[in-house]
């Protein structure tokens, strides 16, 4: 544990040195911050239930951002050799890579706070379905950025890492709207893979323990193949 | 402290080391000598347990590579090729990461990374930014790296590479000072680095080892000219005349120098045929003055070249499979073009001799 925290520790010192990770908070909060006043303009209630659907879609381009340095640019730069030949488990790499980028993330949700914040001021929102709909966001960041991670250890190119990345996101995330489709148990199969489908709950203020266990098991299933393509260099 | 037996490991068809073995006693400071491409890297990938071994077995400090990994790890410090640098990170914060990710109690960090940097002469250069360094200082770092948790075995990538003269000699004498405590291997294709570093040296070409023993021992073991070099006043061409009879005198060179100077003369003898004692007294006998006689032993660079070559020769005649045989003559052409430009002096030495018998059958 104390090797995730050292990990965990570089990860950050690195994403708070170097620009990346600042223009990504900052552009993230840019976009949120236009949509919330989009929204206040042309919403009469004092909800985040609408703001958190549009948030849970920038996110999703920014979240590769976050991931995509962080094993490809380890492989390219050779850094790799330094981790994988220190006594660290590639558990303990892996973990500590995805706890650094999920830091950077909670920056830009905690950035975010205002938009609430702003409600309270101007309004009385009711706070419960914004803590839920943090959750959720939460959740759902937790497995954008899992993907990205996962991506990242395939490649040793930013860009690669990137836009595969963002390419898989865009897929999983709007696979619900195969259940247009006729009928048929595969089209349901597909639906309930969604990453949306599970998020809407939240927002609404509702917390069903089946989206929190499918969230789970998403990021828990990505950390594992991230930790299996990085073993790949010992078969390959 | 290191055995290795039998491994191997292949990239698609093509073996990076095949069935190599060897052992280094505790205290060795052994050199992996081969061209680009020779297994070199490899090896040390999987000593460092980077990879484990397609076959056979890799054993440091008696942990195994592979079932013991993380105990090897502990007792490892590794200088890749490229040093593995966090271009982002101060000097101070990439030794205090490399030495906690190490093992190094929480309590010692400080002060193992403050002895690091010293013995590194890093001392200035602590809060810098890495990127900002330039490239003899960047590969200081990633020594001190690898000696942050004071590691019972360093294994070094090319270790000078990159590095103006004066940096190369500065890290040998680290090496040399470092190879009291500790076990080494160090790859290089810098030939008069092993002969002055290592107290081993093992020749790798083709994933094999074609020779190791005693830089000595290597260079005893190649028949080879040595050559003589002269200094001596008087009219040389009388003097060539005369060296040419000297018995075990194979041929004289003279260099080119206005008359009346001092002339310069290099004889070719073989090594079990000394005529230097020869040579000098009938100088003297026909009244040259001798101002200077300094032998050129067999060089290292003879050594690899010739066994090189040689394991070159094998593997064609050894009837390999086609494909194979095609693969591997594909990455020689490579090495030979880089070896070409590390040691433009060795191909100087090889095709030497040759050019020089012709020249006294003339």
């Amino acid at each position: 544990m104390k090797k995730v925290f050292y990990v965990w520790q570089r990860e950050v010192i690195s994403l708070f040195t170097s620009p990346v990770g600042y223009v990504a908070v900052a552009a993230l909060t840019l976009i949120n911050s236009f949509f919330f006043w989009l929204i206040a303009k042309s919403w009469p209630f004092a909800s985040m239930q609408p703001l958190f659907g549009n948030m849970s879609i920038t996110l999703l381009f920014f979240a590769p951002a976050f991931t995509m340095r962080q094993l490809a640019e380890e492989k390219r730069s050779g850094t790799m050799e330094l981790l994988f030949t220190a006594p660290l488990t590639d558990v303990q790499v892996v973990l500590g890579k995805y706890l650094g980028a999920f830091t950077l993330f909670l920056f830009s949700v905690v950035a975010s706070w205002i938009y609430p914040a702003f409600l309270a001021i101007y309004g009385s929102p009711d706070f419960g379905p914004i803590a839920a709909g943090y959750l959720g966001l939460l959740l759902i960041g937790g497995c954008y950025l899992v993907v990205g991670l996962f991506v990242s250890s395939l490649t040793k190119n930013q860009i690669v890492a990137f836009i595969g990345s963002l390419g898989i996101l865009l897929v999983i995330f709007f696979l619900e709207a195969a259940i247009q489709l006729p009928d048929n148990w595969m089209m349901s199969v597909l639906a309930y893979l969604s990453l949306s489908s599970h998020f809407m709950p939240f927002t609404k203020g509702l917390i069903d323990l089946g989206d929190v266990v499918f969230y789970v098991s998403f990021i828990a299933f990505f950390l594992f193949a991230t930790v299996r393509s990085v073993e790949s260099r010992k078969w390959r | 402290m290191i055995e290795v037996e039998g491994i191997s490991k292949r990239y698609g068809d093509l073996y990076a080391i095949r069935d190599l073995s060897f052992s280094v006693e505790k205290g060795d400071v052994v050199g992996f000598l081969g061209p680009n491409g020779a297994g070199k890297t490899t090896t040390m990938r999987i000593l460092t347990c980077f990879f484990p071994p397609a076959e056979g077995k890799a054993r440091v400090a008696g942990y195994d590579v592979f079932d013991d990994s993380l105990e090897v790890r502990r007792r490892i410090g590794y200088l890749p090729e490229n040093p593995p640098l966090y271009s982002d990170m101060t000097v101070r914060g990439y030794l205090r990461f490399a030495a906690k990710i190490r093992d190094v109690p929480s309590r010692q960090v400080t002060k193992r990374v403050s002895e690091v940097m010293g013995r590194c002469g890093l001392e200035k250069m602590d809060e810098r930014l890495i990127g900002h360094l330039s490239k003899g200082y960047r590969q200081r770092v990633g020594l001190a790296q690898a000696l942050v948790h004071d590691p019972p075995v360093l294994i070094l990538d090319e270790p000078t590479r990159g590095l103006d003269p004066a940096q190369i000699i500065e890290v040998r004498e680290l090496m040399r000072s470092l190879s009291q405590e500790h076990t080494i291997i160090l790859s290089t294709h810098i030939l008069p680095e092993v002969s002055q570093v290592c107290k081993s040296v093992a020749i790798l070409s083709n994933g094999r080892i074609v020779a190791s023993g005693t830089p000595e021992n290597l260079q005893a073991g190649v028949e080879a000219v040595c050559h003589l070099d002269l200094q001596i006043s008087g009219s040389m061409s009388g003097a060539a005349e005369l060296l040419s009879k000297v018995s075990g005198v194979l041929s004289v060179r003279t260099d080119p120098a206005p008359e009346g100077a001092v002339a310069a003369l290099t004889l070719d003898y073989l090594p079990e045929e000394d005529p230097r004692q020869e040579v000098a007294r009938a100088l003297v006998n026909a009244g040259f003055g001798l101002l200077e006689m300094s032998t050129r032993g067999v060089s290292l660079e003879d050594v690899y070249l010739r066994l090189l070559k040689s394991s070159a020769g094998r593997e064609w005649a050894g009837g390999e499979p086609p494909i194979e045989e095609s693969l591997q003559s594909g990455s020689t052409g490579e090495e030979a073009v880089s070896g070409g430009e590390e040691l433009p002096e060795a191909d100087e030495a090889v095709s030497g001799p040759v050019a020089r018998e012709a020249e006294v059958k003339a």
